[in-house]
């Protein structure tokens, strides 16, 4: 078990990548009724967020975790925003007819 | 995936549905006619209206009668279907006795509103009429007539349908 905070993929352990992925599902369902998802308004609060927890830990590691968690959910948010050269698919009719059934 | 490229709020009349005669069997369900949705189109049955700021469906109107001038109503039922190009699927979308409005046209007040359905048909699907007649079609008495059937008389000025649907034109 010692072994698995050992393990990096990239920059961060195992570990780190749960926190963040934790971090980045919890924060964007919660925020979702708030602030919306998937949009360049919800992406700039949740950016706004990162940036004051990432500030308020003074490098402690798991804040710091958390707050890449939502920086990830808030550039995610400002990309699918923006939508650059419809990259990111959606921001088609369909997805606005979800509930339409095709016979 | 298709993508809406334009909505358009129409209606879908008896030529639409049949050109001839129906016979018509007493406890049956029968097929009154169909609509074959075109090609690079979808359509929904109903059309949703905004009128004074509130939602509202389309009026519509089904009027059936038999060779004999009578009209086949309050004891028979209609539905209204909309089923794949290969009859594996499908969903019956309005339910209704077969005499919708009491009215001579289709009118707010009398008729049946139809919002649009969010079922829609595609290419090659279709929108379907069954009837269903019990022995006493309401004012008809089938065991008197030939066969003990109905006959749904295409040329009678009474005989009309008129079905709101949202057409829409879609790409690939």
């Amino acid at each position: 078990m010692s072994l698995i905070p050992k393990i990096k993929m990239g920059e961060f352990s195992l570990v780190d990548t749960a926190i963040i992925t934790a971090s980045k599902i919890i924060v964007e369902k919660a925020l979702a009724p708030v602030i919306g998802n998937g949009t360049v308004v919800s992406g700039v609060a949740k950016g706004a967020l990162a940036l004051g927890i990432g500030s308020l830990s003074k490098g402690t590691k798991y804040p710091k975790m958390i707050a890449t968690g939502i920086a990830v959910d808030a550039t995610e948010d400002i990309l699918r925003g923006v939508n650059p050269f419809g990259l990111f698919g959606g921001a088609t009719t369909e997805s606005a007819d979800s509930g339409v059934m095709r016979i | 995936m298709s993508v809406v490229s334009n909505k358009f709020q129409t209606s879908l009349g008896k030529d639409d549905f049949f050109t001839a005669d129906v016979k018509v069997p007493k406890g049956i369900w029968t097929l009154v006619g169909e609509y074959t949705c075109p090609a690079q189109q979808e359509i929904a049955v109903g059309v949703t209206e905004i009128i004074n700021g509130g939602a509202t469906g389309m009026a519509s109107y089904v009027r059936l009668d038999d060779t004999s001038g009578s009209q086949l109503k309050s004891n028979c039922r209609i539905r209204i279907k909309v089923v794949d190009a290969n009859d594996q699927g499908q969903v019956v979308v309005e339910f209704s006795a077969a005499q919708w409005s009491a009215s001579a046209t289709p009118s707010r007040t009398a008729s049946l509103l139809l919002h649009e359905d969010s079922r829609r048909v595609q290419e090659d699907s279709k929108i379907q009429i069954w009837i269903y007649a019990t022995e006493d079609a309401g004012g008809i008495d089938i065991d008197d007539l030939v066969n003990d059937q109905a006959v749904i008389d295409y040329s009678d000025s009474d005989t009309d349908i008129n079905l709101p649907i949202t057409r829409y034109t879609v790409t690939r």
